[in-house]
Order: structure tokens, then sequence, then C-alpha cells
């Protein structure tokens, strides 16, 4: 008997019995771990879905929509199946909502216990699969799938063909891993995680699929915070937490650095060690995902953005000061040189102090980019001063000790190196509104990265930035062209001091775009205050008029730093852009009007950003423009991001920007919007929005 | 319309923490001024003193197919006869499925289905859909006569496309309609909705 069994068992052993199903948008198949299995035991066999590219299939919770695949089995007596042991879900966002599913493939398992009872030979297990696929539009699709096992006494053997699939499958799936999980909804709810498993690992791409559908907004972001011990995430509260009575667990699985972990959170505070050391780096988005060779392009574009940075328009106040220093030097070599060198040397650090201060804040998980720090209107207001000072020291209202335009001897040449090296400090504060082409390619690049490649992208920009003076500065050549050294030269620098007088006033106008008009009458009084400060100086090293003269630059400073952004800017929208009627850009504005088949023109600006100001009067202004627009029925919106506003800035980096300006136009015709060049000219958005608005209807 | 839009959203997550009595849906209704198949612009404010119900549809759903199969109609009619205006609501946006083109051709639809609806609002630029945070086809609200929420989420309670489990399920909207009736806070005011996700644009 005993060797019949045996060889049925051989005979039916491999292959199973399985046969694929076409249900029309994916074709499942029920599969076996293992060909033999032996009564009183639990096997597992497994529904195999491979789905049509485009479409996908639920989890256990679907999210906002849909709905998670079911199994009915018919079986024979005394055979019972068990809950289908779900794969990693993924989040599968669409429009406003998101679902939480499966594409391409998934292999769902499936425990059966086999009853002790059970006769030796083949057994057909049968079962009814009720599945959601949807690509825009869903269609519940039904099959009926089999898998036949053969019921033999002693070790299982495993099936050839889909047994270590099953086995992959069963190991992947969420499993409790001795986590530690709380949740707390006090103001934004928190939910912690700590445990062996979570000590010091890997968390990037950390997300929480919630088993239920109620307990968090399934849509909205997540945000992550490291902690020695564990993470902590904070959701938006889904409407379980409405209804009065918070629920009493919020059960799920934990995805991050790849691993997946089944958590059962209960509400209580947080424990120790999961929170403290910043977001993880985030995973590889659609940024992220350019290659590794993206590196050194990224720092090449940005070494040539940085050169042509010097020709952009906001760069030209501080030019002229480093020009009114270089024909100072034009006839020392050696101190021309190490002028260079030292304005070099500035204009590095600082990008460098910049760059570190904007891994420093999106580590704290801001949405911050470039020109960061002109969003700020206390910084807008001391640069200002900044400005006015040096235009008055340029003017010749005051001198700081020996000039900051030391001219040749031994001392006055140190004097003169720390005054390059702020020459070179200032032209990069004040550069940094304006990007220019290339360089948002190459920032764009950089977010989302490790701090060492951010930092490596901003050493080349700042390389390109400076490269043009320092070479200047070793060629004599050209340098001894210049005149000799006169009365000129005093000239010259009374001369350029206008243009510092002029970024000063357009920092109080950017100040204008962002503070109310208490604010804007503080910072024009600090001004008052800093200038009588700095010409009761000039008048002479008397220690009284010294103090005073310190005491009301303080004051002045102090005041600077009275304006906070007000939520209604003095300013009205119309003071830069009277000549075409915008609406205020949002995400959810563009996806209504593209719904309704719209060309729209969206100008991601900036009051700071001074090319975005240009683009908005040579081309935005003109006539040719505004033609093509009502032409083409577009409807133009406008982001400003003169103060700091996060969506705008996801909305950059969605476009792989790090700051503005921005152009798109989306058009029925297109099916990605199209991005415009940094600098516009009047035929390129009309050429945009005219192909843009061409329907085939 | 941002503005108010978050506003009507944010109010409905401040009121827990403000420490309002726990009938869940204590909040205004958004109002809204959408175009019905006739062209005409329905609102809110238009019914005022009535009770509303809202069902976003999309006819290319099979959820939706699934309880215009009777179960949709009876309830429609059950609701106008006591008095309710029940307003179908239709959010997918241009190109997407069930985005009706003219109003013509979504009253042709409301004809041949039996539909028993006040009206059919076409929503295409979701603006409604997105101000009463609709997610899927069908999701139902009741708006009791003071313009108050007081049931937002699924018709019944059973997660299917299967006709067959419409006679197995409570239908919800149905309860919620009776407590709004009888004056009671509604038993059951927020369940998740199921169904296809609303094709916004």
């Amino acid at each position: 008997m005993r060797l019949l069994i045996a060889v049925l068992a051989l005979l039916f052993a491999s292959p199973v019995m399985a046969a694929e199903v076409d249900t029309g948008h994916l074709k499942i198949e029920m599969v076996a771990q293992d060909a033999s299995v032996a009564p009183g035991s639990t096997a597992y066999v497994a529904l195999r879905q491979q789905i049509d590219a485009g479409w996908h299939t639920y989890w256990r919770n679907p999210g906002d929509s849909g709905e998670a695949t079911k199994l009915t089995w018919t079986l024979p007596a005394g055979w019972k199946a068990g809950d289908i042991v779900w794969a990693t879900p993924r989040t599968l966002p669409f429009g406003p909502l998101t679902n939480y599913g499966y594409s391409d493939a998934v292999v769902l398992p499936v425990p059966i216990e086999v009853p002790a009872s059970a006769k030796p030979g083949p057994v057909t297990l049968e079962a009814v699969v009720d599945v959601l696929v949807c690509e825009k539009i869903c269609i519940p699709e039904t099959g009926k799938v089999s898998v036949t096992l053969t019921v033999a006494e002693g070790t299982p053997s495993p099936d050839a063909r889909w047994g270590a699939t099953v086995a992959a499958a069963l190991a992947a799936a969420p499993k409790p891993a001795g986590l530690i999980a709380t949740f707390q909804n006090a103001g934004a709810l928190t939910l912690t995680v700590a445990g062996a498993p979570l000590k010091g690992a890997d968390m990037t791409g950390a997300w929480f699929f919630p088993f239920l559908p109620t307990v968090i907004d399934h849509a909205k972001p997540q945000t992550a915070e490291r902690g020695t011990d564990g993470l902590t995430l904070t959701l938006a509260p889904g409407y379980a937490f409405e209804a009065g009575k918070p629920p009493a667990a919020m059960d799920g699985v934990l995805v991050v650095g790849g691993k997946a972990y089944e958590i059962a959170a209960t509400p209580g505070p947080a424990p120790a060690g999961v929170a403290g050391l910043g977001p993880p780096p985030s995973a590889a988005g659609p940024v992220g995902a350019v290659p590794k060779s993206g590196l050194l392009i990224a720092a090449l574009t940005a070494f040539l953005g940085g050169l042509i940075l010097n020709l952009m328009p906001c760069v030209f106040p501080v030019l002229s000061m480093k020009a009114a220093s270089l024909a100072g030097h034009a006839h020392e070599t050696r101190a021309a040189r190490r002028q260079g060198l030292a304005y070099g040397a500035g204009v590095v650090v600082t990008f460098l102090v910049l760059a570190g201060v904007l891994i420093a804040l999106q580590l704290a998980g801001q949405q911050v980019g470039w020109g960061f720090q002109l969003q700020s209107p206390p910084v807008v207001g001391v640069l200002a001063l900044l400005m006015l000072a040096v235009a008055l020291n340029m003017s010749g209202v005051f001198e700081i000790g020996t000039s900051l335009q030391g001219a040749g001897s031994g001392l006055a040449a140190r004097g003169g190196l720390a005054g390059a090296f702020f020459t070179g400090v200032l032209a990069v504060v004040v550069a940094s509104p304006c990007t220019a082409p290339f360089m948002a390619g190459a920032l764009g690049f950089t977010l989302g990265q490790p701090p060492v490649i951010v930092l490596a992208v901003f050493l080349a920009l700042s390389l390109g930035f400076a490269a043009p003076f320092v070479a200047l500065a070793f060629a004599p050549a050209l340098l001894r062209r210049l005149p000799k050294p006169g009365a000129w030269m005093d000239t010259l620098r009374k001369v350029l001091a206008f243009p510092m007088y002029g970024a000063a006033a357009w920092l109080v106008w950017v100040l204008s775009q962002q503070t109310d008009a208490p604010g804007l009458a503080l910072a024009l009084f600090a001004l008052l205050l800093a200038a009588f400060g700095l010409w009761l100086w000039g008048l002479g090293p008397k220690l009284w008029r010294q103090g005073l003269a310190l005491l009301l630059l303080l004051a002045a400073i102090s005041l600077a730093l009275q304006p906070q952004s007000a939520a209604q800017p003095a300013a009205s929208e119309t003071a830069s852009a009277a000549d075409l009627p915008s609406e205020a850009w949002s995400a959810e504005r563009v996806a209504a009007l593209r719904g309704e088949g719209k060309v729209v023109f969206v100008n991601f600006t900036a009051a700071w950003c001074v090319s975005c100001q240009v683009n908005d009067k040579v081309a935005l202004s003109t006539e040719e423009v505004a033609k093509a627009m009502t032409a083409t029925g577009a409807v133009y919106l406008k982001a400003d991001w003169t103060n700091r506003n996060p969506e705008i800035a996801a909305a950059l980096a969605e476009h792989g920007r790090a700051g503005v300006p921005l152009y798109l136009v989306y058009g029925p015709v297109l099916d990605e919007p199209q991005v415009l060049p940094q600098l516009l000219t009047p035929g390129t958005v009309a050429d945009a929005l005219r192909k843009a608005g061409k329907t085939g209807s | 319309m941002t503005l108010t839009r978050r506003s009507i959203l944010s109010a409905g997550l401040a009121l827990p923490v403000l420490g309002m009595p726990s009938l869940a849906l204590a909040m205004p209704a958004a109002d809204f001024a959408v175009k019905d198949t006739d062209g005409k612009v329905r609102t809110l404010a238009e019914f005022r003193g009535r009770i509303v119900v809202l069902e976003w549809l999309n006819r290319a759903c099979p959820y939706t197919q699934k309880h215009y199969h009777g179960n949709m109609q009876g309830l429609q009619v059950s609701a106008t006869r006591d008095g309710a205006v029940w307003l179908s609501v239709c959010s997918s946006a241009r190109g997407q499925p069930g985005y009706w083109s003219d109003g013509a051709k979504a009253r042709r639809w409301m004809e041949k289905n039996g539909s028993a609806a006040t009206a059919l609002l076409l929503d295409a630029d979701g603006s409604m859909g997105r101000a009463f945070g609709a997610k899927v086809t069908p999701h139902m609200y009741v708006i009791d006569k003071a313009g108050a929420l007081a049931y937002k989420g699924a018709i019944d309670d059973m997660a299917s496309s299967k006709v067959d489990d419409i006679k197995r399920a409570r239908n919800l909207v149905a309860a919620a309609l009776a407590d709004v009736h009888a004056g009671r806070p509604v038993a059951t005011p927020l369940t998740p909705a199921y169904g296809c996700g609303i094709k916004y644009g």
C-alpha cells in the first residue's frame, strides 16, 4: 500500500495542475508552493496576477477608491483556506486621490489547512476570483481558477515551477517584527515606531499603509523624522478622528528602507529615540532618478550657469564694485592677483555656506529653494541697509579705516583683501535671486540628493561665477590697458555708487511686496538712521561721534529686522504686471483649467527675482504676448514665491527646479507642460501659446 | 474659490479640536454653483429649508452601474417623494471616463436609466467635487434643512460591484434620511465610500 501511495505521489507530484485565466485586463492563475502536501499540515497556494501595463489591482485597503481582490473558495470537506497574505502595496496617486495596490505582477499567497483526515491522492482546490482592475476606468473582472495538489505523507515536495516564487512572496510579505508603535493626535497625527529592526536602519521612503481606510487621509504627504531607535511619521488624520471618539488602534504596514513590517499602533505617547535626526534622504523621485553620470553633467552645467550668472541683471550693481576695485589694482600685478583670489574665495565660501544652510533647512523638512534667504523680510531689510552702506562708502561719505578699495601699500593691501573677499560674499548674496540658463537644471538636480552632491554642484557653480574676475586678475595684459591710477578712479568709484543705490532701492521694493505699510516705513526709517550714522562716522575720528554713529547703526539694524511677512502685502498685484490679467496659481486651478481644455500659462515668479521682473517687462507685458493670450483663450496663472510657500516649492521641485523663474505652458494638445527658457522673448511665449492651443477639433 | 474650499475642509478638522459636541458632521455644507443638464446654474442656497441628497456618479463606473439596476432610482423616488431634493453630480473632467460633452446627452442618459433625480449637475472642472471632498462614485451626501452636512459616505455597507450584494446590504443613505426626517442625529454619519475614483482632471 505504502508503495502504491508513493508511486501515486510521484505520478501527481509534478507538475501541479494549474491553468492561467485571462479575465480581460489581467491574467490570473492559482499556483502552489508544494506539489505534495501532508495531512494535518498548512500548505500555501498563491494567486498570481499578471496585470496589463497601465492597469492596477488593489491591496486589502484600496485607499480612496477601488476594491480589494476577493477569493471565494470551493474546497473539499475539511479543507480550509485562510486570509490572503498581502504583498507590500505601492501608492497609486490619481488626481487628488491615492490608492494602494499593485501594477505589473503580484503574487498573493493563501494558507490552506490540510485536514488530518485527508486521503492520499490528488485534490483540486477551486476559487472564484473577483478582482477590480483599473486604469482610468475600473472593470470588475471574475475568473475561476484551480490548483491540484497531491496529498502524501512525509515531507512536502516543493513545486518545481512555482515553489520558489511562492516561498519568495511569503518571505517578502510584511510581518510583525517586535516593533513598538504608538500614535497621538495632538494638533497633528503622529505615528511613532521603534524597535531593534529600525535601530540605525536605512529609513528612506518611509510610508505607512493603514489596514483601515478611515484612519488617515491617504492622499496627503507623510513626513518622516528619524531617531536612533525608530522614526516618527506625521500623517493627515482621516475622518475616523473627526467623529469624536478616536480609533483605538491603527494597524498597517510600515515600509522603510525597502523593507516592510506589519505594525499594530495603539494610542499613547512616543517612545524615546524616534525623532531628532531629521528626515531621511528622500527616495529616488522623478529628479533623483537622474543617473550617476548626472552629477558630472550637473557640475558642468552648474559651472556654465555660474559663468553666465555674471551677465544676469541682478549681479550688475555688485560687479560695479568689483570693477572699481579692479581698476585700482590694474597696474600692480601681485596685488591684483591676490585681490582676484580673495574675491574668488569670498564667492566660493559664500556659495558653500548657502548650500550648507539650504541642506540644513531641507533636512529639517522645510520646503526651500534657491533664493530662499530673500524670502525673509528681515534678511531683505538688512541687505538693503548693507547696499546703502556700500553705496555711501563708494560716494565717499565715509571710509572704514583703510578703504574697502584700499590701494596698494602693505597694510592697505591687507584691508583690500578683506574688501575683495567681502565683495565676493556680497556678489553671491545679491546674485542668488537670479538663476541663469543652465543653472536651473543643475540646481534642480541637487534637490533631494545627498549633501555631498549638493555641495559639489554648488562648488562648481561658485567656481563658474568667480572665474571671470579671477581670470581677469591673472591677465596682466588686459589689465595694463586700463589707464594709470589717478583722479579718474575716484570719479569712477563715485559713479559706480549709483548702481549700489539702485540695488538698495530694489531691495526696498522687494520688501514692499513682502510686508505691509508699517513694516515698509520701519525699513525706510532704518535706512535713514543708517545714512545719518554713517555720515556722522565720516566726519572724522571723534570718539563721541563714532559712538553715536555705532548706536545709530545698531538701531537701524534692529529696525530693519522688524518687518514681518504680511498676509496682504502693501503693494497690490497690479504693481508688477498691470498689463496682463492673471489669476493666482494653485495646482487645483491648473487641473481644473486643463480639464476644461484651456491653454494655461503659468509664471512662477518672485519680487526678488530680477530675471523674473526683466521677463515680465521684456516679454510678458508686450502686445504680442497679450494678443497670443487672447487668440488662444489662454489663462495666465501666477505663482508668487516672494514669500515662502511650500506648495509652490513643491511644484517647482516637481519640474526639477529649485528656484524661480519657471514658465510652463499647458495645452489640450500637450500631455506634459512645455517648459519655456528662463530668458523669455515675446516670440517664444507667443509661439508656445499658439502651439499649445492648436486643437485638432 | 481655493480659499473657501480650504476653510470648508479645515472647518471639518477644526471642530473636534475646538471641543464641539461630537455630532460628527455639524459643519455647513459647501455652497456650489454648478450648471445642470439644462444649463441652469444650481446652488445649495436655492434649496434652503429642504433636505438635499448629493450623489456622485460616473456612468462608466461599474459601481454606479451596480446601483442603477434599480437601487439608486428607488432611493431617488422615495427621497424626493418625502420632500428631499436629489442632485446627481458628475465630476468627470473633459476627456475622462463618464464626461458628458453636453447636457442633452446627460439628460438622455437620465431618461434611459429612469433617474428620478431632481437634477444632474455637470461639474467638469471638479470644483464642487473637491469642495465636498468627494472621492468615489458613488459618494453620497445628505444635507439637512439647515444646510449642515448630516451624512457623508458609502451608499451601503457592502463594498462590491455585484448587484446581488445589494439585497444583503444595509442602505446607509436611507438610514441617514430616516434619522434626519425624525430630527435625530444620524447614527452613522461618516463611512468610507467605495467605488471608482472620481475622474478629476
